[in-house]
């Protein structure tokens, strides 16, 4: 079913929207829980999540692409997840050392204050993404949004995974001076 | 005002879906492919000319690409060869026989004697419904039906051209259809009631509306309990409404409103969700042909399948609780679909089924068990990350219970 058919099934509160939404993004909502989780039964969790918050979301959203509005959710719901149990030192993998890279970025400390800041700096960064050059926001994309590894990485684009490496590389430099010139990190922060 | 890493994962997660959708697709430039920039573009506009029969080839040869990938694209749609889909729903089980759908392979029907066969091709759908006559099924501006009996399909209804381009299905249970015919050139909709047999339309029952206008939809507040009409009656602004029958609300004074969308048939009886439920147990208004209404409370959160007197679960009713961790608990008890569990409606018992081996299966292995259908005798299972549909007896004990599932087939697909 198209996704313009589903999105009609929302809007027409019709049940059966959920049923469709599952059936189509189910596995890639999975995948992307479970490159956060590691754990089944987390991530199915999340994935059942996904599904009661995008229905309570449309309307009155209305998302122009229905699988990577899904997606956000998804992620959002098992980061906090992975928060969550890192208590109990359950699940993790892939996701502590993406988080250790972005720490290259920016400082230990914070000072933010709420939703609306990480949306701002959500549009940031996405600024930030658009001015790379298309491979480079594509690699940043697919490594700090979807935590994928670095070999899946190159296997998807057709890269070795040292190339990989180094662009990721440069890119956190970049996107640090970014964040430095946007008041987002104190120069005097934690440096590469 | 700084950030730490985690806030900075966070806000990535706001990134422009663009972005994310962009990172799906390779791109040639910037891969590796040729590029402007590179030695092949450059060599190509140095000798500054491309000769005019060299020109018309590359024409036609874009011309015939276009109308290529046009096809292709349609190829691909309606086969729904790139959907990213998944088990994650049950099939339709109506008089023994189920009806299930297999990612880009159409519509079955299996019965255990029978085995499994095709009976709708994904080329031929959009979308599907069965009830008792027939397979209901719309294909861009048509409404069809399979019949069950006669194995014939038939065109029920075409959407005449200035009126929309596709149509959407919503089967009634006294057999009547529900059209919401759409026209994404005008960004409207408006909804027929046809009859299920004939096609004829019996009623206009909206008028053209904006397609972003969100109403309550006709096939979803006119529901059919047994011979009693209900309606939904919702207030505008609110996705909560009244129940309504003959025009009198069927709501006590002090019971809240039932939540629009969150209606169930479990046997012949619906069950209506309250509105506004944020803790366990989950409460329903049960409406019954015979005006036997109850309200009820199910601990096991919404059941996922049932009939008039069970209802049934997949996930181990242990992990919710209104005290204690519940990490704690998933973490005794277990956080998967592979178990089930009965609950009675008239008590509010719940136990879990045992499941058994069937004669001539192999050991049972992975039961899959994330959604769930049954008629009372069979009960169908599956999940998002398998393709298999498991087929299962439903086995009473001697006070009429059921005690236990006997897998008939791990795979309905095999057969």
């Amino acid at each position: 079913m198209t996704d313009e058919k589903i999105m009609d099934m929302y809007r027409n509160r019709q049940e059966e929207a959920v049923r469709e939404t599952a059936m189509k993004y189910g596995a890639y909502c999975f995948r992307v829980a479970d490159a956060i989780l590691k754990n089944r039964e987390d991530s199915e969790e999340c994935v059942n999540d996904t599904w009661l918050r995008a229905w309570n979301a449309i309307p009155p959203a209305y998302p122009d692409c229905l699988c990577m509005f899904l997606a956000k959710i998804t992620r959002n719901l098992s980061f906090n997840r992975y928060r969550r149990d890192r208590a109990v030192k359950r699940g993790g993998g892939e996701i502590e050392l993406v988080l250790e890279e972005l720490g290259e970025c920016v400082s230990d400390g914070s000072d933010m204050e709420g939703q609306i800041l990480a949306r701002e700096l959500g549009r940031t960064i996405t600024d930030f993404v658009y001015g790379l050059s298309l491979r480079e926001g594509n690699i940043f994309v697919r490594r700090y949004f979807f935590a994928e590894r670095v070999e899946e990485i190159a296997l998807r684009y057709g890269l070795k995974e040292n190339h990989v490496s180094v662009i990721l590389s440069r890119t956190r430099k970049a996107l640090r001076a970014y964040l430095e010139k946007e008041g987002y990190v104190c120069e005097q922060g934690r440096t590469i | 005002m700084s950030v730490n890493r985690e806030e900075l994962f966070e806000a990535i997660g706001n990134l422009d879906e663009k972005l994310l959708e962009r990172s799906e697709r390779k791109s040639l430039a910037g891969f590796g492919g040729p590029t402007v920039e590179d030695g092949e573009g450059k060599s190509l506009r140095k000798k500054g000319m491309v000769k005019k029969s060299n020109l018309r080839k590359w024409l036609l040869l874009a011309a015939c690409m276009v109308l290529m990938i046009a096809g292709t694209g349609s190829v691909i749609d309606r086969l729904g060869l790139f959907r990213m889909g998944c088990n994650a729903s049950a099939g339709t089980l109506v008089d023994g026989i189920y009806y299930y759908h297999e990612r880009h392979n159409g519509v079955w029907r299996y019965t255990p004697e029978d085995g499994s066969s095709r009976i709708l091709s994904e080329w031929a759908m959009d979308g599907y419904q069965v009830n008792q006559y027939g397979i209901y099924y719309s294909c861009g501006r048509g409404l069809y039906v399979r019949e069950h009996e006669s194995g014939k399909k038939r065109r029920l209804y075409n959407v005449k051209l200035f009126q929309g381009n596709r149509l959407a299905l919503a089967l009634q249970r006294d057999g009547n259809v529900v059209v919401t015919v759409i026209n994404d050139w005008k960004d409207t909709k408006f909804q027929l009631l046809l009859d299920g047999i004939t096609g004829e339309v019996l009623e206009q029952v909206t008028e053209p509306l904006p397609l972003s206008d969100v109403v309550l939809s006709y096939g979803e507040t006119h529901l059919q309990v047994g011979d009693r009409q209900v309606d939904l009656v919702g207030r505008e602004g609110d996705f909560d409404c009244d129940v309504q029958e003959n025009g009198e609300s069927l709501l006590e004074e002090n019971w809240p409103l039932v939540s629009y969308g969150r209606k169930r048939y479990f046997g012949e009886n619906l069950f209506l969700e309250f509105a506004h439920q944020e803790r366990l147990p989950v409460r329903y208004l049960i409406l019954r042909p015979d005006g036997n209404d109850s309200v009820f409370a199910s601990i096991c959160g919404r059941p996922l399948t049932g009939t008039d007197d069970f209802l049934f679960f997949s996930l181990d009713p242990r992990v919710y609780g209104d005290s204690g961790d519940r990490e704690e608990r998933a973490e005794t008890v277990g956080y998967t679909h592979d178990t089930v569990w009965c609950m009675e409606i008239a008590t509010g018992a719940y136990w879990r089924l045992e499941l058994r081996q069937g004669e001539g299966e192999k050991e049972i292995g992975k039961v899959l068990a994330y959604d769930m259908e049954t008629d009372g005798k069979l009960l169908f299972s599956c999940a998002p990350w398998a393709e298999e549909h498991m087929c299962w007896q439903i086995l009473y004990d001697e006070a009429g219970r059921p005690e236990a599932l006997e897998l008939i087939d791990g795979d309905i697909r095999r057969n």
